[in-house]
């Protein structure tokens, strides 16, 4: 993906930290297991604790032995090499043995169908298979049937608790057995595009897909991501609930899910793109221009200014991106838009020189982004049209509009539209929008909008 | 008919270091002061060999019991007789003789022309060449300048100027180095006014085809064309050259020309791909140049029109998926 890297996006970043936790290698679990069991075994087995500090200790043994048994580890196995690909976390929620886990837990199954399977292992270490029903990708959801009773399981109905309620969070970290993380639930997180939930709590990688309950049990969301330092994500409960309900009522074959992936991004996209740069869109003033800054409140915004004294130009920077990216496979995520712009200007340069260096930063702009040419099983190569533009403020412009589809999700591209502001001897600037996980025709309003957006200041 | 026979004593590398004509057959080849052709190497008898006419008039050449023998080609096998049909090479101990009938005809000879054409008064004129090679490389070394942006650009400017100019006399080297062989004209200055000239046009052609693309971005046939201009010049550089080194005719030249320049630029062509997919994996390049020109003289579409235009990448890559 050619996107900019950036630290900032720590869901983006702890999603791909957690997704890469739970794809650790056998060995890798086998090795740290193996370490925990040398520590413990140098510690006292039964340390002397009094009856009444271990009554001190809370709730936490109880929550654990009363709800344990309904979580479950989740595997992928690559069906050629029988060995497992992705381990997670789920947990029953019906009955009838229905499993909620996180979509990235199984995307490996519902891309490649053919080449994959599931199991999971119930808290007696029976192993069962188990087929995908139901997706939510946009939510990191998934449904498993595994065709058996469940020894018990929990029921999703939608809570309204307090900041500050604890609560505990059940999983399998890397294949080390089932574990219960306590912490405390932080809200809704402000300004994101779909719901997410707070917990103050060190989930860790593997406990993907696992519960977080109050202490009687009640859902308050799925595991979903963490970016460390005890910040962890969940999906809400009112999300599984709603899969949950679609995915009984209509069962999906296992080789129609990647198509329902498709027609929900295409939905969602519609949905948060339909006002995107609509109208009055916040503008900044870069170099005597006003550009568009922050157009929805599930965007985030930084800027910072080259300070280099041995370069002959000054550059400034303002970039603005969602956080909600949306978890398609391993390396491939979308659903993001950003853009930045790249102010150049220069009192050492003449214009030529000065157009010279314009030209280079047009050409190769933010270093290693590229547009690949070729495609993978994924994605097509990008084409691209370049072209002069006088802009509806007045503002000429160099254009250029590179496209590239999704080869599985018909309907859906990635789109980058770059342009430079034309005309001045010694100030440029650049503006880059990607957007990725569009449809043709919106990728085409935005670009109209954003040019909308530039206007010389007065 | 007065009968010759022509015999050439070879140097060490070759060359002709003594030429004897012989009209009186039979002729006696030796290190003996008698001999009608005198050989002064040690490993030659003082009476070697000797050329002999039988009836018919065929030529045979015959050892007199030397003690090394007459050896031909690379055999170190002692031969008694040899009979000379044309031009032969032989060897008389170590020393090397090439004889020739004296009826043997000779190549026609390599025309001693100057260049002619539109350029001849360039080439004739010292003047003109140094203030074409002077002008090539103060424009070569503005473009550089105007192209650079960094910080005390002024050394690297230099080498990237002092590199093009040992290239092109690297270039101009190597022709004068064929015509010497060919036409044994060795014309360095010549060979480097023209490529000079040559580097003028491409810089020049070179601005106008950026600000065209500029003007009028995306117009692959514009594109196309340049790229044909610029081989047009490549091609009557290395058709000049031929040229000066050679007495090919014109048509001929433009063709050699023409292949020439095709293979370089495939070459060229193979080895970007080659470089491109090792170090980037094949990637979209964005070529589009800006130019300093105010806003008011550059022609541009609304939004919507390009927005419009933009159309045609979907079903590019649309395609891209059914056929990928």
């Amino acid at each position: 993906m050619p996107w900019p890297e950036t630290s900032r996006r720590l869901t983006a970043v702890g999603r791909q930290v957690f997704a890469a936790g739970c794809r650790l290698p056998a060995a890798w679990a086998v090795l740290l297991a193996l370490a925990f069991g040398v520590a413990s075994a140098q510690r006292p087995r039964h340390p002397a604790v009094t009856p009444a500090a271990e009554r001190e200790d809370g709730q936490t043994p109880a929550v654990f032995r009363r709800f344990a048994g309904q979580v479950v580890k989740v595997q992928v196995i690559e069906i050629r090499s029988g060995a497992k690909a992705v381990t997670g976390s789920g947990f029953f929620v019906t009955r009838g043995g229905h499993v909620m886990t996180n979509y990235h837990v199984v995307s490996d199954l519902v891309r490649k169908p053919e080449r994959y399977r599931a199991e999971l292992i119930d808290s007696a270490g029976v192993t069962r298979p188990v087929t995908v029903i139901g997706v939510d990708v946009v939510h990191d959801l998934a449904v498993l049937a595994s065709g058996q009773p469940a020894p018990g399981w929990f029921t999703l109905e939608p809570v309204t608790i307090a900041q500050g309620l604890r609560l505990y969070s059940l999983g399998h970290p890397a294949d080390l057995g089932i574990a219960i993380v306590e912490g405390t639930f932080n809200g809704r997180l402000p300004h994101t595009l779909y719901p997410r939930i707070h917990f103050t709590g060190s989930i860790n990688p593997g406990m993907s897909g696992g519960p977080t309950i109050t202490l009687a049990g009640r859902v308050i969301g799925v595991n979903v991501a963490t970016s460390g330092n005890q910040q962890s994500f969940l999906v809400p409960v009112d999300d599984a609930s709603a899969l949950l309900r679609r995915a009984l009522g209509a069962p999906r074959p296992v080789d129609s899910l990647m198509a329902d992936v498709g027609r929900e991004l295409l939905h969602y996209q519609e949905s948060y793109l339909a006002t995107l740069f609509a109208d009055s869109v916040p503008t900044v003033d870069l170099g005597g221009l006003r550009v568009p800054t922050r157009p929805a409140a599930f965007f985030n915004c930084w800027g910072e200014s080259d300070e280099d004294e041995t370069q002959p130009y000054e550059s400034v920077h303002h970039y603005c991106s969602t956080d909600d990216d949306v978890f398609l496979s391993g390396d491939e995520s979308t659903g993001i838009i950003d853009f930045q712009h790249d102010l150049l200007t220069t009192d050492a340069l003449n214009t030529f020189r000065f157009h010279a260096l314009y030209t280079n930063r047009f050409r190769s702009l933010g270093g290693d982004w590229q547009l690949d040419a070729e495609g993978d099983d994924d994605l097509t190569g990008y084409r691209c049209r370049t072209d002069n533009v006088r802009g509806g403020g007045g503002v000429t412009l160099k254009t250029v509009f590179c496209v590239r589809a999704y080869k599985k999700l018909p309907g859906l591209y990635d789109a980058v539209f770059r342009l430079a502001v034309l005309g001045r001897p010694r100030m440029g600037l650049l503006s880059t929008l990607t957007m990725s996980g569009v449809s043709f025709a919106n990728a085409q309003t935005m670009v109209r909008r954003y040019v909308g957006a530039f206007r010389w200041s007065e | 008919m007065e009968r010759v026979v022509v015999v050439e004593v070879l140097g060490r590398r070759g060359e002709v270091s003594q030429r004897v004509r012989l009209t009186q057959l039979p002729a006696t080849i030796g290190r003996g002061w008698t001999s009608d052709v005198v050989v002064g190497d040690p490993t030659v008898d003082a009476a070697h060999a000797r050329i002999v006419s039988d009836e018919a008039g065929a030529l045979t050449l015959e050892d007199l019991g030397s003690v090394n023998g007459i050896q031909v080609g690379p055999s170190r096998e002692k031969l008694t007789r040899i009979a000379l049909n044309g031009l032969v090479t032989v060897r008389l101990g170590r020393a090397a003789l090439r004889i020739v009938s004296g009826d043997q005809p000779v190549p026609p000879a390599i025309p001693d022309h100057d260049p002619t054409g539109r350029l001849a008064w360039l080439l004739a004129t010292p003047g003109a060449m140094a203030a074409t090679i002077a002008a090539g490389v103060v424009l070569i070394g503005l473009t550089f300048w105007l192209g650079s942006y960094e910080a005390k650009a002024g050394a690297g400017v230099a080498g990237q100027v002092v590199a093009f100019v040992a290239a092109t006399a690297i270039w101009a080297g190597i022709w004068s180095f064929a015509g010497r062989l060919s036409v044994h004209q060795f014309r360095f200055w010549q060979h480097g006014a023209l490529t000079w000239l040559v580097v003028l046009a491409l810089l020049v052609w070179n601005t106008v085809e950026s600000y065209a693309d500029f003007l009028a971005p995306g117009q692959e046939a514009a594109q196309a064309a340049g790229g044909l201009v610029a081989g047009g010049l490549v091609v009557a550089l290395i058709a000049a050259q031929l040229g000066l080194v050679s007495g090919l005719r014109r048509g001929r030249r433009i063709a050699v020309a023409v292949v020439l320049t095709t293979a370089f630029t495939g070459l060229a062509v193979l080895a970007g791909k080659a470089a491109k997919h090792d170090l980037a994996g094949g990637t979209v390049p964005i070529t589009a140049t800006l130019e300093p020109l105010p806003a008011s003289v550059i022609p541009a579409r609304s939004v919507d029109d390009f927005v419009q235009r933009t159309n045609a990448l979907k079903q590019g890559v649309d395609r891209l998926v059914k056929t990928e």
